[in-house]
């Protein structure tokens, strides 16, 4: 986490330190980004030619804008002991893991956790879909944000068969 | 309790998987049943509409995002988000950085080298 920076004197000094501080602050969310274009150059291609890049600059602003609004929200979850569960559903690849990332990239991980278990064992296999999920729901002052959810019964457990039907 | 659902274009999935399988960066992030759900595409739909028919209550209702333009989608859905609650600034202790009490008989042990990770980069 950023140290406090409050006391900070206009000095030269503090200003260079101020501004590296700022440049790797940029850099943390360009390398996120990064990730999208380690791409074969040929597929990146058409892949661009299908997504024109759209003004990255405003993109960037929206982001750090709404994600200090997320701060803004964090902060009101945790004084007012609010238990808050956000769950992501859809198909693979549809972005889910991106915005989930976006969102808690700036927060307070004592605050908000990310929650994406992993296939059940045996011994969860005979307990209630559900229950697996219970001890992960948030305290007072929680958010949990649910990389899918019980909600998988009912889509890729029940197509490949792993749920059966009433 | 919010509930999010992240729609793509058939069209879209199959692009973004054969970058996942050109990409070692991304390969992780395919599994053999991933690849099953291209198969199974239209079982998914139907599975996928039942469901939001079935969960869509009021108490919870399901919000779809339109996922095929990822960086409009994050900042969609962050948006909506951000709406669904009424907060508002919290009381913040003023933060004041204390200053650091200097004795004069500190004196700072020197830790062995090896206890430091290597200075590589």
């Amino acid at each position: 986490m950023p140290e406090s920076t409050t006391n900070a004197t206009a000095s030269p000094q503090a200003l260079d330190w101020l501004e590296a501080e700022l440049a790797d602050a940029f850099d943390e969310q360009y390398e996120i980004e990064l990730e999208d274009a380690q791409l074969s150059l040929e597929i990146s291609k058409i892949y661009k030619d299908k997504h024109p890049d759209g003004d990255r600059h405003e993109y960037f602003q929206s982001l750090i804008r709404l994600q200090s609004e997320l701060i803004k929200l964090q902060d009101w979850v945790s004084y007012h002991k609010k238990k808050v569960v956000v769950l992501f559903e859809g198909r693979d690849s549809a972005g889910k893991g991106g915005v989930i990332k976006r969102i808690s990239q700036r927060l307070n991980p004592r605050v908000v956790r990310v929650v994406a278990l992993p296939a059940p064992s045996d011994r969860e296999k005979t307990q209630w879909y559900f229950q697996r999920y219970v001890p992960h729901l948030p305290a007072g002052g929680e958010i949990v944000l649910l990389d899918r959810s019980w909600y998988n019964r009912a889509g890729v457990e029940r197509v490949m068969g792993f749920a059966i039907l009433p | 309790m919010i509930k999010y659902w992240f729609s793509i274009t058939d069209e879209e999935q199959q692009m973004r998987f054969l970058m996942r399988i050109h990409d070692p960066m991304k390969q992780w992030k395919l599994s053999p049943m991933d690849l099953q759900s291209r198969v199974r595409w239209e079982d998914y739909t139907k599975a996928k509409e039942e469901m939001m028919a079935r969960t869509n209550i009021p108490e919870a209702p399901w919000y779809i995002v339109d996922g095929n333009d990822k960086k409009r989608a994050r900042l969609n859905c962050i948006d909506h988000l951000l709406k669904q609650f009424p907060y508002e600034p919290v009381p913040h202790e003023e933060v004041t950085l204390p200053n650091r009490v200097f004795n004069p008989q500190y004196e700072r042990a020197v830790l062995p080298p090896e206890l430091y990770v290597p200075g590589k980069y």
